[in-house]
């Protein structure tokens, strides 16, 4: 059966929030999800009943936040098919793949896709430059990971490969199984950036055999703040602690610090607690939902987005021919996308405008930017029709 | 925000083009919105007398560019280096969101930036 969105709206009080006299219909969920009441109450009772730091004091409340803290860990880790050792909790994507940029030894090049977040780019190339590693882009080809180009690309020189799982700026869904086939037959790391998959497909670590998974916990439903990267355990052992401080030792001595086991090893100091109670509420949330049909919905709004828009004379549309994207990326030739964004702002329509974080890719295209409608399974078709409706009337103004 | 004004500066932006004989050019970029500008200055006895621009970016800042662009000549440059988001803003007759206020600063700052040390 499909999925209903009536039945969790109900679940996010910020859904009806209003602007002016309407309801706000928020299609900026790449960039941030709104968080439901099971999250924000499954924090509340942290604070209210469990609250102490975790993992050092032997009290009541501590035992209870180390207990919660270690078990949302297990959650995390089962909703992506991961062992509970392999996840560490982080502030977000960013911050989790600077942790694997950071730790890991490479000696050999690294492979980043054009298209890829400057959050997944710009960690791997301070690391390229810093350590004289030679860093080269894998391109896009008509919306898509160019995988004839990456072929000719991952080479047995190559030690590392990092590929955007969906693209934030054009909402394709890149092979991920052929780039791990190839980067394993050369000995290289397969890191998979998930900031947009892990929200809205089934991600199994395991499954796709990847080296890295890293993602964030505000763009599915989770607290910001919130993020994690899962890593094999046999890796993750090897590398060298992100930040070094308290929480993360076995014995620190005069002479000598030994550090803990993995993944403590790498969650220095007191973590967010809160936010990664949160965080596993967030998954088992959108684990009950059904992640095969919450990417079912996107797609059937986006199709029937893009349909609408292509009937608007002077749209174009940024997405692959040949697969429903997971966000709507588009330029009008008379407005720029920061007006399209900001007319559709005074009818309640919020969407994202610009580089999305995309730099590199957006030059190649010649484009400033564009505009991005991005819906979430709380979203409706009527909100679809609402939205192309503001579209027209941009083309009004301008 | 898009009142007919603003509408008509930005489709026909006014004062566009190079100076030959500028006396200050100064580039200006928003990187997160993609506006452009390239503003050209001249300047006599410490006072703007003419003002060219070459503006890519949104309605507001290219309406902001060109509308500066007649509203600053005549100014002195120690005037304009005073000027700020609020002038501004009366001057384009609109309240600006935070987000879009750097898109009709873009032509101050650019300016401000070239004559800061005159």
């Amino acid at each position: 059966m499909s999925l209903n969105p009536q039945k969790y709206r109900k679940d996010f009080p910020v859904l009806k929030e209003k602007a002016g006299d309407k309801q706000i219909i928020y299609f900026d969920n790449a960039a941030t999800t709104h968080t439901p009441e099971q999250v924000l109450e499954r924090i509340n009772k942290f604070y209210r009943e469990e609250n102490s730091n975790e993992g050092r004091s032997l009290h009541k409340l501590a035992n209870k936040a180390t207990v919660a803290y270690e078990n949302s860990r297990k959650t995390v880790a089962d909703f992506i098919g991961a062992n509970k050792d392999e996840i560490i909790f982080t502030r977000n994507t960013t911050e989790s793949i600077n942790l694997v940029a950071q730790g890991l030894e490479l000696d050999g090049k690294i492979a980043v896709p054009k298209m890829a977040h400057h959050s997944e780019q710009l960690p791997w190339r301070k690391k390229a430059e810093e350590q004289g590693l030679e860093l080269e882009f894998l391109p896009t080809k008509e919306g898509k990971l160019d995988i004839e180009a990456a072929r000719e690309i991952i080479d047995e020189d190559t030690a590392l490969v990092s590929v955007t799982h969906i693209s934030n700026v054009f909402g394709c869904k890149n092979p991920i199984e052929e780039l791990t086939k190839l980067a394993h037959e050369n000995d290289a790391y397969i890191f998979v950036d998930g900031a947009q998959s892990v929200p809205r497909i089934p991600v199994d670590v395991k499954e796709m055999d990847i080296d890295f998974l890293a993602f964030s916990g505000h763009k599915m439903c989770g607290p910001t703040g919130t993020g994690a990267v899962y890593g094999k355990k046999e890796i993750l052992k090897e590398m060298e602690p992100f930040n070094v401080g308290g929480g993360m030792i076995e014995t620190v001595e005069e002479d000598e610090v030994k550090y803990g086991e993995v993944p403590d090893k790498f969650e220095a100091g007191t973590p967010n607690i809160a936010g990664a109670i949160g965080l596993a509420k967030a998954a088992e949330y959108i684990q009950d939902i059904g992640l095969e049909k919450i990417d079912e919905h996107e797609r059937k709004l986006n199709k029937m987005m893009i349909e609408g828009l292509k009937e608007i004379e002077g749209i174009e549309i940024h997405a692959p021919e040949d697969e429903t994207p997971s966000v709507v990326s588009f330029t009008m030739e008379e407005a720029h996308p920061h007006d399209v964004a900001e007319i559709l702002n005074t009818e309640a329509v919020a969407i994202r405008a610009g580089h999305h974080c995309a730099q590199p890719q957006l030059q190649e295209l010649n484009l400033s930017g564009t505009a991005r409608a991005s819906p979430y399974f709380y979203n409706t078709e009527q909100e679809v029709q609402e939205f192309l409706e503001a579209v027209k009337k941009v083309k009004e103004v301008f | 925000m898009y009142r007919e004004e603003i509408l008509d500066h930005y489709k026909k932006p006014r004062n566009q083009g190079k100076l030959e004989d500028e006396d200050v050019e100064s580039e200006g970029k928003n990187p997160s919105c993609g506006d452009e500008t390239d503003i050209y200055l001249k300047v006599e006895d410490g006072e703007i007398t003419e003002i060219k621009h070459e503006t890519d970016g949104c309605a507001i800042s290219t309406a902001s560019t060109s509308i500066l662009s007649n509203v600053l000549v005549g100014k002195s440059v120690e005037e304009i280096k005073e000027l700020d988001s609020e002038w501004v803003q009366n001057k384009l007759e609109i309240e600006l969101s935070p987000m879009r206020i750097k898109c009709a600063m873009l032509p101050i700052k650019t300016i401000q930036e070239a004559i800061k040390n005159k």
